[in-house]
């Protein structure tokens, strides 16, 4: 069966190791006439656009917490790390690039909710407000954690 | 006037369920069933650069009212997008109970070079999650 944008089977490489495993392979600039073999082209200008600064997180890639509202977050670089900012409580993630910045900030904000939340009566000023700002942007299926 | 146009965009935040980069996605037109091809999340390349054709597919729910659609593919170590995909039309959904998926047959991904790509799934510009692929240059 030969679906539209489907590789065929002939570009199929069993990798080394891995019986089980099948891998597709991609079109070099080389093209052989097969279908999936398609000449490298760069991106167009008009694709060459940046990523956004700032912008709205809606996940913590954490099964135990649902965003109920965007985070506001920020992307900064300084000396070739990648800073995650969350200004409205104040939590930042590192990394070599924006993807594992924000992975970082993802778990920083998993973990700073759950902190607070078992915290709550001893919270300072600052923490209080970041609590304030987290616990109305984030839930949690888990009962014990919440207020 | 689209139904979306008339209403703003939602900003209920959806959840992604599942995102997945596959060969091919086919539907059953009988049933509307989606049936995903080899899914994969590392391609070798003869050489880089390379294109790769593929498709995403990806489910949320806990959705309501009106979402534009946008998938950034994006070279993860520099953080360069190298591709925007936008829906010319945007959804509406009537039920937060309601599950949404899409497969997107993507006919030439950029691969630049080896390295790890992810194609960020961005609903009315929140962001929603991604997924990765790894290419290895086999030259």
């Amino acid at each position: 069966m030969t679906l539209p944008g489907m590789i065929e089977p002939a570009d199929f490489e069993r990798p080394t190791g891995d019986a089980a495993v099948r891998m597709p392979v991609a079109s070099s600039t080389e093209a052989t006439g097969n279908a999936s073999d398609v000449p490298y082209v760069e991106p167009l200008p008009v694709l060459q656009f940046e990523q956004p600064r700032e912008f709205a997180l809606a996940s913590l890639r954490d099964g135990r917490l649902q965003v109920m509202e965007p985070i506001l977050t920020r992307c900064l670089s300084e000396a070739g790390q990648f800073v995650m900012e969350a200004p409205e409580v104040n939590e930042f993630g590192f990394g070599a690039n924006p993807t594992e910045a924000l992975a970082d900030l993802q778990a920083a904000l998993a973990e700073l909710y759950f902190t607070l939340a078992s915290e709550q009566e001893r919270l300072g000023p600052d923490l209080a407000s970041a609590w304030t700002t987290l616990f109305r942007k984030v839930r949690t299926a888990d009962p014990a954690h919440r207020a | 006037m689209s139904e979306y146009q008339a209403k703003p965009p939602s900003s209920v935040v959806p959840v992604l369920v599942a995102a997945l980069v596959c060969d091919a996605a086919a539907i059953d037109p009988a049933t509307n069933k989606r049936s995903l091809i080899g899914i994969f999340q590392q391609v070798t390349a003869s050489r880089v650069p390379a294109n790769l054709p593929a498709c995403l597919y990806f489910k949320f729910t806990d959705a309501e009212g009106g979402y534009d659609i946008k998938v950034r593919f994006v070279q993860v170590a520099s953080g360069k997008p190298l591709a925007e995909l936008s829906r010319n039309t945007a959804i509406t959904i009537n039920s937060r109970l309601d599950s949404i998926d899409m497969a997107l047959p993507l006919p030439t991904i950029p691969l630049p070079e080896a390295g790890t790509y992810e194609f960020q799934i961005w609903l009315n510009d929140m962001f929603v999650g991604a997924t990765s692929i790894n290419a290895v240059d086999r030259s």
